[in-house]
């Protein structure tokens, strides 16, 4: 377990520098002005005197810059790191609730589903995931802010969640504070994600269900319950793994659009502002920044699923 | 006399039918299996043996039905149309299964232990020491050589004979009276097989076991089982005491099926397959079912259905056999 250990961090690390160049190659192949300031800056504030580098040279410097952890500056956020830095709880804060409730709700209508398979439950159910499965995420929480935010304002009630921000004006006096600003966007995500994952978690226990084994498990007299959660449940939901993994992107680009909505300050909205002001440096980080994220995400997937499934775990030992 | 453990009166399964409607794959079935005796349930693909012992705790897949007027009485108790919770508490506890193929009988991602362990505490209420105490004793008891490596290995790591061990110990884990094994050794090694089926008689002998064994082949009924009961096309056309049915086969199916068997000892003949196949049930010919395919085959037999001839024990459903005003009762 280990040995594969290893080999899979030196997979994502070769990854994460795939990332980067990738990165800085969108940029230098680029068309306008942007590239040189962007690439340049990175060693200095000196950008307008002696020659332009070389790709071979400005890439060196750039690669060495970053790994000194030094993103550039940008003239409207500053020092890029920091800038992101000090968004990124707010955005781990999104990805990871709206994770936990996608889960929570896909893994759920799916297992209800199956359970329930061909009635009129399973159809409307199915309905509405390939509906929100089908929506974007910024029409959804477009949608939910008019639900419990905009209508009961228009009645002339209090909105039951605050409209826009991650914390209370003048700052959050306890953790408590920032939940009622996560509630709505996490929701978002959990529904978007969560429609995906009912319809796969639908398939993969009907596929489980029509196993041998399930039959056996029935065979020897154990409840319904234990057939579904442990025998069933068990073995569909070890994929589900890798495809967690797989949604780490989805996840973080899908925050880019639910904070935007929601007005979050995180790292989706940085970029989105970057985006709109032209602000590559902070584009370029906010975009290393996920792809670094993603990667990660992958080799956390694939280490779990190793540890989770005595088979993967056996093959992988070799 | 004491009651029969099991008792199988007119047992009919119904299955779809591609295009609307019912067949009865399994037409009538009477069987009986008395306290640790071990009887042999035997016939061709499509016969209806694997939906008979399915039927029993009512295990049958959606859309397959057990047909009204059908009885399973197990210690005289009705088990058709008895409440699920009523069925769960038979399944496992007093009625086990063991399957065909133990690769997919086991769960994947469970270890064997845990999967033991599981019934333990369903059924006898076994939890932490005295369930693994259990659980390596079972292991052992099939014969398993290190019942505390097999306990702790998921399913993946055993071959196919150990895995079919360790499925039966999960069948005794419950302590039943009954063990439903549908062709338990089919998908294991020639060598592998004599050795599991010495086994489910040993288990059988010491534990008081009774056993139902469902094969295609005579001759691992043949010694393993005190009787043997041949199935075709959804009925039992023959039944009776192991050694009198192979010695002197009444119905031409049992005699076919005989024919069929390759030989290693005697006069050196082909094995001589029987012609055609089972029909599907929503095809299945009037008169006896086997008409079509038998050598012998009267006129009347395509018309009517034949009536149970010969002396109990030993009996069959043949007009090939049957003197007017005689034999037939």
């Amino acid at each position: 377990m280990l040995s594969y250990a290893i080999r899979r961090l030196a997979v994502a690390v070769v990854l994460a520098f795939g990332v980067a160049t990738v990165c800085f190659a969108l940029v230098w192949f680029a068309p306008g002005d942007e590239r040189s300031d962007l690439l340049l800056s990175g060693r200095g504030a000196v950008v307008d005197t002696g020659p332009e580098p070389g790709l071979v040279e400005a890439y060196g410097d750039w690669v060495g810059s970053l790994l000194r952890g030094d993103l550039g500056t940008s003239e409207r956020s500053g020092n890029v790191a920091r800038w992101l830095l000090a968004r990124l709880p707010h955005t781990l804060a999104l990805s990871v609730s709206g994770l936990v409730l996608a889960v929570v709700f896909g893994v759920g209508v799916g297992v209800l589903q199956a359970a329930r398979a061909g009635t009129v439950l399973d159809r409307l159910l199915t309905l509405g995931t390939v509906v929100a499965y089908s929506a974007p995420a910024f029409w959804v929480g477009i949608l939910l802010g008019g639900a419990f935010i905009h209508k009961p304002m228009e009645l002339g009630m209090e909105p039951l969640f605050p409209l826009t921000g991650v914390a209370p004006p003048g700052g959050a006096t306890s953790l408590l504070d920032y939940i009622p600003y996560l509630v709505l966007p996490a929701l978002t995500l959990g529904i978007v994600l969560g429609a995906g994952i009912a319809r796969y978690t639908r398939a993969a226990m009907l596929e489980a269900l029509a196993q041998d084994y399930v039959r056996s498990a029935r065979a020897r007299g154990l409840s319904e319950m234990r057939v579904l959660f442990r025998h069933g449940l068990r073995t569909a939901l070890l994929p589900l793994i890798s495809l967690l993994g797989v949604y780490l992107p989805v996840l973080l680009t899908g925050a880019v659009f639910v904070e935007t909505v929601f007005s979050r300050t995180g790292i989706g909205l940085a970029m989105m502002e970057a985006i709109l002001g032209q602000d590559l440096q902070v584009l370029m980080g906010g975009a290393l920044m996920f792809g670094f994220a993603a990667v990660v995400g992958n080799l956390i997937a694939d280490l779990l699923y190793g540890w989770a499934d005595p088979r993967i775990g056996d093959a992988v030992r070799g | 006399m004491r009651s029969p453990l099991l008792e199988i009166r007119n047992l009919g399964v119904e299955v779809p039918v591609p295009g609307g409607g019912a067949a009865a794959a399994v037409d009538g079935v009477d069987l009986s299996v008395a306290h640790g005796e071990r009887v042999g349930l035997v016939g061709e693909s499509g016969a209806g043996k694997s939906l008979t012992t399915l039927a029993l705790p009512n295990l049958l897949p959606p859309g397959v039905r057990i047909r009204p007027g059908s009885s399973v009485r197990l210690d005289g108790r009705e088990l058709v149309g008895a409440p699920t919770r009523d069925l769960r508490a038979v399944r496992g506890k007093r009625v086990a299964l063991v399957f065909q193929d133990p690769t997919h009988a086991l769960n994947p991602a469970l270890t064997v232990g845990s999967q033991i362990r599981e019934v333990l505490l369903v059924h006898r209420g076994l939890r932490g020491g005295e369930a693994r105490a259990e659980t390596l004793r079972l292991l052992s008891e099939v014969g398993l050589p290190d019942p505390a490596r097999t306990a702790a290995d998921p399913p993946h790591r055993l071959s196919g004979g150990m895995r079919q061990r360790a499925c039966i110990a999960l069948a005794l884990a419950g302590e039943p009276d009954l063990l439903v094994a549908d062709e338990p050794t089919t998908a294991l090694d020639v060598t592998v097989q004599a050795r599991i089926l010495d086994l489910l008689v040993h288990l059988s002998e010491a534990r008081g076991l009774a056993l139902l064994l469902v094969s295609h082949d005579l001759a691992v009924v043949s010694r393993t089982c005190h009787r043997v009961a041949v199935m075709y096309a959804g009925r039992v056309v023959e039944k009776g005491p192991v050694k009198a049915v192979l010695e002197r086969p009444l119905h031409p199916y049992t005699r076919a099926l005989l024919a069929a068997r390759p030989r290693l000892t005697g006069p050196r003949t082909l094995p001589a397959p029987i012609a055609g196949s089972i029909p599907a049930p929503s095809a299945w010919p009037t008169g006896c079912r086997f008409h079509p395919r038998c050598p012998d085959a009267l006129d009347r037999c395509r018309r009517e259905a034949p009536p149970w001839v010969g002396l109990s024990p030993h009996r069959a459903t043949c007009w090939l056999h049957w003197e007017p005003g005689g034999g037939a009762s």
